[in-house]
Parts: C-alpha cells; structure tokens; sequence
C-alpha cells in the first residue's frame, strides 16, 4: 500500500534525525563522559543525543503508523521549490563571492539575479533597482552605522 | 520607587536615548506592517547597528522594535487580512470584517487606543514586580536556575501548536546543537571538527535569521504570496463612546491576561491573543457575532499582544533569562554591550533598567502618536510587490549576520538554517522549541553540572532545597497536565450525556 507524499516525507524527515541523533550519539562517545558526580563534557551531549534519537525514532514509528492523515504540507508546486532552490543557491555563491569581489559588485550581481529570474522583472528595473539597492545599503550600512562590509580589488 | 520612576524617565527623556526609542517604533511599526519580516530577524540585523551605541540606547531600541511591531502588525491583520506579524493572526477574523464593512477606522483605532492602554499597563507592572523579582532571584542557585528553565522546557513544548512530539523533538535538538563549541566549564572543544568558527558554538544570529527570515522567504516566494489591500476609506480613527463601551472590559482583561501570561518562560506574545479572544467569545452576551467583525474580538487580543511584550521582559531583566526567541535576541543586543541582565542589574545598572523601563512607556506614546496619522503612509508600503522585496530582505538578512562577526562561515550557517526551516515548516516541525532550548541549553548545562558537583553526583538537591524543589513540581504538573486534563474532560462529558439520557 503505498502512502501520500506527506506521509512519506514525514518518513523521510525523521529517518533522517534518527541517522542524525546516532551519529550525534557516536561523536560524544569520543568526549570524557566523567562521573555522575564529576560530570565531563561529554555529559551532557550525549544525554540529549540519546533522548534526540529515542523521539526521532518514535515519530518514524507514529509516522509508520500513519495512513493518509499527517500535520506535514503537501510537496510544492514544482514551480515554487525551482524559485526556493535558486534563491538558496544564489545566496550560497553570493556569500562566496563577497570576499573575492567585494559588498558592492557581488550585491549588484545578486539582486539582479533575484529580480529577474525569482520573481521577472523588465530588465531596467532590475539594474537600476540592483544599483540603487547596492548606492543606499553602502550608505546607510557601511557609512553610517559602521558595519564592516567586505572591499574587493576595485575598492567597494 | 517613584525617585527611580523619575530618574528612569529623565534617562528615556535625553536625546539620545529619544532618538533610539524613536527608531525602534518606527522601525517596530514598519517591519510589523510589512509581512514576511518579523522582530526577531529585524533586532538581529539591526545588531551590529549597535555596536556604536550606549548599552541603555541600543536596548531602548531593540525593546522598541519589539513592541511597535506589535502595533504595526495590526495595520495589515485589518487591512489586508495577512497578519504582520505573527501576533496579529487572530486580528484578521474581526479587524479585517471590520474593515470589509466600512469600519477599518474603528478597528484600527481601537487597536491603537487598546495597545496603548495595555502597554501602559504592563510597563507599570514591570516597574512593580521586577524590583522584588530580582531581589528574590539573587537567592537562586543552581539547582533553582535549572528548575526554572525546566519549567520553561516543558511550557515550550506543552504550547506547541502542532505535534508535541516534533516539538520536543526540536527541544532536544536546540539543546544538543547549543553543545556545540567548547565546554562551558573544561573548555574542551565539543563538535567543533577543527573549525575556528564552530569554535565559538553556532552563532544565535546565523540561527534565527536563517530559520525566521530566510525560510519565510523561501515559503513566500514558492508560494508566490499576493497581497490586496482592502480598498476603502479610512475615516473615524477614534473610537466612539459605542466603541469603547464594548471594548474596555476585553482591553482590561487582556492587558491582565497578556502579562501575567507573557512573563511564563516559552509562551511569548501569540498564544495570549488566542486566549484573550477565545476568554471574549466566552464572556460576551453575543458570541455569535465574533468572527463576523466584533470590536471586542480586536480590542482584546492586541491590548494581550502589547502587555506580553512588558510581561516577557521581567524574566530577562530580573533573572537573565530569555523567556522568548525575541527576548534571546535582546539578550544577545545586552551580551554584546558587555551587561549580563539578571539580578543584579537593577543595582549595577540602575540607569539603564530604569531608562528601558520608563522609554516603553515614552515609545508607547509614540507609537500612539505616529500610528493614528501615518495609516495612509503605512497602507501605500502595503502596496509595494512582494517580488521587489524579498531580495532586500535576503541581503539585509546577510549584512545582519556578517556585520556581527564578519565571518562569511556564519552566513553560510544561516543559509543552511534558512534550509532546514524550510524544511521544518513544510514538515509541519516549529522552529520556536528549537531556539528557545539553544539558547537556554547552556544555562541548563552549566546550572546541572553545578547542581551534581555541589551534591556530589545526587539529583535530591533539586528536591532538596524549597525553591527549586516548587520550581520542579511546577515543572511536573505542567509535564503531567495533558495526560490529567484529557480523562477529566471525558469523564465530564461522560456525566453530561448521562444526565441528558
């Protein structure tokens, strides 16, 4: 019989913290667990790696048992997960891109993306939305309230 | 009392501190307004902004975005039938009726006015308990310290929305990641696998930007979130006599409720707007009219949503400890000006308890003043496209976190958190529980191990002493209580059908 798609994610979500409270439980064997009345560092962490992966386990099996009803959402649209991967992915080679070619060109390079393929804009508003965004963000962050913001070769 | 009184407000009162308390509620009502960005992830960006000012100003205006977020968020609950703000769910079933009748002015107003007179309130109520509060904590020691955050694990978890079990789930995972870095009492490196920045333990700011502000907008943008403002005139701001005839008792009633509620460890400021309105509904002569556009349904649940606000900041102020995900950020904006909240802060920094004490009653002022005219300011940002912005809220997210620690590891960590809360909130797990139990988890650990070295490894001692032996029954009861109330309830309803038989 097979189960809906929430059902099974739920599956998926809590197969995985068990996986991640087992080897929580495997990382806090190597620290000094100490006595119950000198108790080390490792203590503590592996208290909760063993509670951690005892409730992961019984939200699998509750999730076993379950058929059709589950408080999980329903999979996104195709459509929407596409935008939701892209913004993250863009983020992630945005955050590696600001030391190399600073706050400025790297903030420019992303908002365009952001406003022409997450949600498409015309292309003027896009570059000149991305340009005033990057002029007022290095005025009010960097000039006024000081935040250090990372300076690539070109000097912003 | 009253020479600290007037020496609170002749600190609010200097320039400086005026300007902050300024910023923060009209920086408060705008992210309020605007859906999508919340308090939480607003305080946290606008940290590093602190760093260059006086520990008392920068806290008058990170409580400041606190509350004015509170007010902003009704403006949209109303208008738009979204809430701001996660406070404002409940405004949206007779605020938004209200307005689809022609009477936005009302509830708008009523919201102000209501806010207004639970803000003052609660602020009185922290000028009251909080003095004797902290005297009695300075006789906490560990075994108390770690009875009282267990009170506040079992409320997280007993108030989750969803499933218990997730939410405990999510606890014990805030608590396991906030192991994360060195010991707190050997300083042996913990889960760190050589990295410098995982060292100084995963960063609160990375953490809550991610789950809060990164995963609300991937969640808007898959979702592809529209939003029409309710086209109408906006007229007759103040209340009538009709108006506040209905809406003073549930305004009364939920200024009470919303601070005593709101100093309880993990109840914030959401779930005394549920009760307040489910509390009208019951005592009001015409429950049927709730849900339909009932002022009372307005008035009740934002003068609860105000007064939590006053009512979360007793625990920080007196005992340091963060009753809720805003109040950790606030302790994070403390920790970073060098003032450890807790007890002795009252004496150690009288000026600036005194000042952020007496500025939430200046900012509620202010708020009441900049609210009522700036509605059409704040109805034209209404009208501005999700779709321009969401990149400003992404980039604003990453210059919050890097503008902390300039560490670009940290805005990687908030990218995996804006994951993983996607994650979660499309697998129905809170990310509140688990915040909550990170931040607290430190305090937790540090406060047991200290209970065992000083009993030598006996867990009586938290029976042992009086405090924390009641702190720990409270706990239990709290534990205990789904599992009591639930045959209670059938047994009731057993009864009832038997004598209608």
């Amino acid at each position: 019989m097979t189960r809906p798609a929430a059902v099974r994610a739920d599956l998926w979500a809590a197969a995985g913290l068990t996986a991640f409270g087992i080897a929580a439980i495997v990382q806090a064997r190597t620290l000094p667990f100490g006595t119950i009345t000198r108790p080390a560092a490792g203590f503590f962490p592996m208290c909760l790696a063993v509670a951690l992966t005892v409730l992961a386990a019984a939200v699998f099996v509750r999730s076993l048992r379950q058929r059709g009803e589950t408080t999980a959402a329903t999979a996104a649209a195709a459509g929407g997960f596409a935008r939701g991967a892209a913004t993250l992915a863009a983020l992630l080679v945005y955050a590696f891109a600001l030391d190399a070619v600073g706050f400025g060109v790297a903030t420019f390079l992303l908002i365009t993306f952001l406003f022409r393929a997450i949600e498409p804009q015309r292309w003027i508003v896009a570059l000149g939305g991305a340009l005033l965004t990057v002029v007022v963000t290095h005025v009010v962050f960097r000039i006024w309230l000081g935040v250090r913001l990372p300076i690539g070769p070109w000097g912003f | 009392m009253f020479e600290s009184i007037g020496f609170g407000f002749a600190v609010a009162l200097q320039p400086a501190n005026l300007v902050a308390c300024f910023v923060g509620v009209f920086i408060g009502t705008l992210i309020g307004v605007l859906p999508g960005l919340g308090p939480v992830a607003t305080m946290s960006l606008l940290l590093p902004a602190t760093f260059a000012m006086s520990p008392t100003a920068s806290i008058i205006m990170m409580a400041g975005i606190y509350y004015g977020a509170m007010y902003g968020g009704s403006t949209t609950s109303i208008l738009v039938n979204i809430p701001g703000e996660a406070a404002s769910v409940v405004t949206c079933l007779d605020g938004y009726r209200m307005a689809r009748q022609g009477r936005a002015g009302a509830a708008l107003g009523i919201s102000a006015f209501g806010s207004f007179i639970a803000g003052t309130l609660s602020v009185l109520g922290v000028m009251l308990l909080a003095p004797p509060l902290a005297r009695a904590a300075l006789g906490f020691g560990p075994p108390e310290v770690f009875a009282l955050l267990l009170i506040g694990f079992t409320m997280i978890t007993w108030l989750a929305s969803g499933s218990r079990l997730k939410a405990v789930l999510m606890a014990m995972l805030g608590l396991f990641l906030g192991t994360v870095g060195l010991d707190p009492i050997n300083a042996t490196p913990r889960f760190t696998f050589g990295s410098i920045t995982l060292s100084d333990g995963i960063g609160l700011v990375p953490m809550i930007m991610g789950l809060f502000g990164v995963a609300e907008v991937l969640v808007n943008i898959e979702q592809g979130l529209r939003q029409e403002v309710f086209k109408t005139e906006i007229r007759g701001l103040f209340p009538t006599r009709q108006d506040w005839k209905d809406s003073a008792g549930p305004i009364a009633r939920g200024s009470v409720l919303g601070f005593f509620l709101g100093i309880l460890p993990g109840i914030g400021a959401i779930i005394p707007t549920f009760i307040s309105y489910g509390l009208e509904k019951r005592v009001s002569r015409h429950p049927e009219r709730f849900g339909t556009g009932a002022i009372e349904g307005v008035a009740g649940p934002e003068a609860a949503n105000n007064a939590a606000t006053g009512g979360s900041m007793i625990p920080l102020l007196t005992l340091g400890i963060a009753p809720n995900v805003v109040m950790a950020v606030l302790l994070g904006a403390f920790l970073i000006q060098g003032v450890q909240p807790g007890p002795l802060l009252i004496n150690e920094h009288p000026q600036l308890f005194w000042g952020v004490v007496a500025s939430m009653y200046v900012g509620n002022v202010m708020l009441l003043v900049l609210n009522l005219p700036l509605i059409g300011l704040w109805v034209q940002l209404l009208r501005v496209p999700y779709a321009i912005l969401f990149p400003l809220v992404l980039l604003f997210s990453v210059i919050g976190v890097y503008g902390v620690s300039g560490n670009i590891w940290d805005v990687v960590i908030m990218i995996v958190f804006g994951a993983v809360g996607y994650a979660m909130r499309k697998l129905a797990y809170e990310p509140a529980p688990l915040v909550l139990a990170f931040v607290l988890g430190k305090l937790a650990e540090e406060s047991i191990r200290q209970s065992l070295l000083m009993s030598r490894g006996s867990f009586a001692i938290l029976i042992d002493r009086p405090i924390a032996g009641v702190l720990l029954a409270i706990a239990i009861v709290i534990m205990a209580a789904p599992a009591l109330v639930r045959p209670l309830k059938s047994a009731l309803a057993l009864t009832r059908s038997a004598s209608a038989g």
